[in-house]
């Protein structure tokens, strides 16, 4: 006699193998989207870091005395250095007065948060004229972040300049 | 002639969910992360801002072992490892200066195995009597320990 194929023990089998390979082949597609969304913020954020660290560190801003009259700071040219990995403490010192988003502005920073700050070899931050040398928000602990930590001199001491950039 | 299909195709389906699975795998595992790219670039990042730290600051032109890798020790961070050469010249011909000799050489290490190291030069002059006493080349090499 005859056997419908909906009641047969094969099919279930059949349809409890399939189910499970579909729930295994969508989670490794989930989890290789999100590997992939990821590394495309990582990306992103150390791209930037290394940049915006670079930039700081290489360039004296334009005008060259931008900090004397922050209103004659041009866009996308911002740059705290007297010459190459030798910060200028009165650039600094504007760096820390402007606005966050003139800051993001000068720096080309669009889709992401920004943190600056200068610390000590051990880790202390900074002060200039009393004030810490640190600027921008500071990243959430849930959130991507990248430290480009770049060694330079202030005055006369080794110091650390940290740009972090977080999503 | 009797055609006989069974369980709505699912040995076919099953077959091509396994080829589609072993390809998401596939590319999983595959997926070369940037972050390596990065991790050297900043290496490279750092290992310049050593050399241009301690240029500016004077230390490379003392030429000094001792000097140099105290200075070194203390603004490396603790995660890296370090191998330093230095070959200093000297002109041939002091009055025309126009050919160089070796004069020295000198190595500074952290004494770790090296291991994906990234490179920075820079060149660097020492004075004496504010005439041009040496020409010297510095090649740092810094990896993660």
């Amino acid at each position: 006699m005859g056997k419908g194929q909906v009641i047969s023990t094969e099919f279930l089998f059949a349809i409890f193998v399939l189910l499970i390979l579909f729930v295994l082949g969508v989670s490794l597609w989930n989890l290789t989207a999100t590997r992939l969304s990821e590394d495309l913020i990582k990306t992103e954020l150390a791209t930037s870091a290394i940049d915006v660290s670079d930039y700081l560190l290489k360039s004296q801003g334009a005008p060259t005395d931008w900090e004397e009259n922050v209103t004659k700071l041009t866009s996308l040219d911002l740059g705290v250095v007297l010459k190459a990995n030798k910060l200028d403490g009165d650039k600094v010192s504007a760096l820390l007065n402007l606005n966050y988003d003139k800051i993001k502005e000068s720096l080309g920073i669009k889709s992401h948060e920004f943190y600056f700050k200068i610390t000590d070899l051990s880790g202390g931050v900074i002060q200039i004229s009393g004030n810490n040398t640190e600027v921008g928000l500071k990243p959430n602990a849930s959130s991507y972040s990248v430290n480009s930590r770049r060694i330079a001199i202030l005055g006369n001491e080794f110091v650390y300049m940290n740009v972090i950039t977080w999503k | 002639m009797e055609i006989r299909k069974g369980f709505f195709f699912s040995l076919d389906t099953a077959f091509a969910i396994m080829i589609a699975i072993i390809l998401v795998i596939g590319i999983f595992f595959n997926l070369k992360s940037q972050n390596g790219e990065f991790e050297k670039l900043y290496l490279s990042k750092l290992a310049n801002d050593v050399l241009i730290t301690l240029d500016k600051n004077r230390t490379l032109e003392t030429l000094n072992n001792s000097t140099i890798e105290n200075s070194l020790n203390y603004i490396l961070p603790d995660n890296l490892a370090f191998k330093l050469n230095i070959t200093i010249y000297k002109c041939k011909e002091n009055i025309r200066c126009d050919e160089f000799v070796i004069n020295n050489t000198f190595s500074i290490s952290s004494n770790i195995p090296e291991e994906n190291s990234v490179i920075a030069k820079r060149a660097f002059l020492t004075f004496e009597n504010k005439r041009i006493k040496y020409f010297s080349l510095a090649e740092l090499r810094i990896w993660l320990l």
